[in-house]
């Protein structure tokens, strides 16, 4: 079983599972290939092999399987419909893997486990095992105790803290992890920040900050990142020591449209600065830069 | 203005290199513009600085510069040809020279060759502002290229729109769409006045569509940027939201003298003097092939030397040392 090759996309849920996901193919014995992060050549060969209207972190995520497609014997993509109760994945997303299979030929072949959590069912890791055992002929049993084992881990792990600290300006950053983290397609916001003085914030919201936020607004949000944004831009609101917040947004992405509105019409009560960036293919850095500064400069109330 | 004998002339510059034109300032202590040049920017920015110093040089003879401010999409480029104490976005400086025009100011409407942003002001200072996004329907760029379609010129195209009776309705959310939609009611045998009234409304619902969606444009509102010089288009934002709209004296060089405004308590200029003018300046510009990033890096050189490098997100040739 040595040296068969997995490749796992570094896009999309890998923002949010990448930890968890390796050591857990790992542990199955089989050496883990990531995509290098993000660069302008990966988003052009994604944009190239994009079918119809697909979003700017989808056809970047086609870029990341053109890269490893010919490196690796398996390409991990499983199929996340639900993690949650009454909470789902975006379209496009529980779609993933036969958005790949229409946008390429010659592909290896797909590890594409279905992840999704049923009322009244307690069976979702034992599933999503035996679809994996099954690709792999491997064990279920063996292939379920690693999953659970692994599926602690996150990709925040991985990361600097992105925490309060002393200095004047705090900005709050919000936004689906696979923008705000892939420096590329996020515009290196955090980078950005620091240079300008600002100290970036990011939180993973808590189970009592999503439910409260829940309450605020007339709906409960049914995405479950979509509810993640939405509950961080609330606490944030909320917080003193955060002075302004900005949402990184794809310029297509249905969900946060709604979101944004929602963030924009019913939390923000107290007219805190918020601004929305929304980034798309043809997004110019400078036009990102001139935004985040005049952002900076109006918490920092420049006058003459 | 011409020089002051005796004395020499003191004053703080301020540069806003645009896509489309090229605005020099400068101003006195308390603010009042004492010279200034507006000239296109040809794709050309060093070109077009260099052209503003040497009319400056020409119209005021020495001169002693005590700041310099640096804003526009350019800015970056006119601090390393000119050597700039502030940088600043071009938000910023809207907002500075509106505010000081108008202390009360509350809203800010600028319309410039690609960029339109509208910034909103409570008890003088910012308090939100939104840009349009990459899309550049409803900017000068496009008036212009409609105007040269129509065989009119620019500056006339304000005094076409006032003329008209019954403007012809025309969507403005997309210049292609909106060309068409021209095209159509010209040859449906609309008159030119009344397609020209049209496309000022289109561009004023663009706008408010885009960018003030949602928000509060209250009185008094300041309407710069080059557009503002077409009536057309001030009365079709009056007839829309039924708000005066005031343009300033200076409207095509606000941003100019925002950054010009933000340096005045300057100590020690980095200004690089005026002979910047005579320097054999020229870019040049390459791929770096280090990473996959493929960074198109710029490189501003001083006949054989280069004297600035910029495009690079690593930054390993902009602090490359020579």
């Amino acid at each position: 079983m040595k040296n068969i090759r997995v490749g796992i996309p570094r896009a999309l849920l890998y923002y949010r599972y990448a930890d968890a996901w390796k050591t857990f193919i790992e542990e199955l014995g089989y050496e883990v290939i990531t995509s290098p992060e993000t660069t302008a050549g990966i988003l052009k060969d994604g944009i190239k092999k994009s079918v119809g209207d697909l979003c700017l972190p989808v056809k970047t995520f086609l870029g990341h399987v053109e890269s490893l497609k010919d490196s690796v014997d398996f390409l991990f993509i499983p199929r996340y419909i639900s993690v949650e109760h009454d909470a789902y994945m975006c379209p496009k997303i529980l779609g993933l893997p036969d958005v790949v299979r229409a946008c390429f030929t010659n592909l290896p072949r797909i590890i594409d486990p279905m992840f999704n959590i049923k009322k009244d069912k307690d069976n979702t890791i034992t599933e999503f095992s035996r679809q994996v055992a099954r690709i792999l002929s491997l064990e279920p049993e063996a292939v379920e105790k690693s999953f659970i084992k692994n599926s602690g881990a996150g990709y925040m792990n991985e990361q600097e803290e992105y925490s309060l600290t002393d200095k004047k300006i705090n900005v709050g950053l919000i936004g689906r992890p696979y923008l705000l983290f892939d420096r590329y397609l996020g515009k290196n916001l955090f980078r950005t920040l620091s240079e300008l003085g600002a100290n970036p914030v990011y939180i993973q919201p808590s189970e009592n900050e999503i439910t409260e936020a829940m309450t605020v607004i007339p709906k409960w949000v049914y995405w479950s990142m979509g509810k993640e944004v939405t509950a961080s831009a609330h606490a944030f609101f909320k917080d003193d020591k955060i002075d302004g917040i900005i949402n990184i947004c794809s310029a297509t992405c249905g969900p946060d449209s709604f979101t944004g509105d929602l963030i924009r019409k019913r939390l923000n009560t107290r007219n805190k600065p918020y601004m929305t960036l929304s980034v798309d293919e043809h997004a110019s850095d400078t036009g990102i830069q001139t935004r985040v500064e005049a952002f900076v400069d109006m918490i920092g109330k420049v006058i003459v | 203005m011409t020089s002051l004998k005796g004395e020499e002339l003191k004053g703080y510059l301020g540069i806003d290199v645009g896509s489309v034109t090229t605005k020099v300032v400068l101003i006195d202590y308390d603010g009042s513009v004492l010279w200034n040049s507006y000239r296109r920017t040809m794709g050309q920015p060093i070109r077009a600085l260099q052209s503003a110093f040497s009319s400056l040089k020409k119209d005021l003879g020495g001169v002693d510069i005590r700041g310099v401010g640096a804003t526009g999409s350019g800015r970056k480029l006119a601090d390393h040809i000119a050597g700039a104490d502030r940088v600043k976005n071009e938000i910023t400086a809207h907002a500075v020279s509106a505010i000081h025009l108008l202390p009360n100011v509350r809203t800010i409407v600028e319309i410039g060759g690609q960029d339109s942003k509208l910034i909103l002001i409570r008890n003088g200072v910012v308090t939100d502002f939104s840009m349009n996004t990459v899309c550049a329907a409803g900017t000068g760029s496009f008036l212009e290229h409609q105007a040269a379609r129509l065989g009119i010129s620019i500056g006339e195209l304000g005094s076409y729109a006032l003329r008209s009776a019954s403007p012809a309705r025309i969507a403005g959310r997309c210049t292609v769409f909106a060309e068409s939609d021209m095209i159509h009611k010209q040859q449906m045998g609309h008159n030119l006045e009344d397609i020209v009234a049209g496309l000022c409304d289109a561009l004023a619902r663009n706008y408010l569509n885009n960018l003030a969606r949602g928000k509060d444009l209250s009185s008094p509102i300041i309407f710069q940027g080059g557009v503002a010089a077409n009536p057309g288009i001030k009365a079709a934002f009056e007839r829309e939201i039924n708000k005066e709209f005031i343009i300033p004296g200076h409207y095509p060089i606000m941003g100019a003298i925002g950054a010009a405004l933000l340096v005045r308590d300057t100590k020690d200029t980095r200004f690089k003097g005026l002979s910047v003018s005579e320097q054999r300046l020229y870019t040049s510009s390459f791929y770096c092939s280090d990473c996959p990033n493929t960074c198109g890096v710029i490189e501003i050189n001083d006949s054989e030397k280069v004297i600035a490098r910029w495009g690079d997100s690593c930054g390993k040739w902009a602090n490359m040392e020579e």
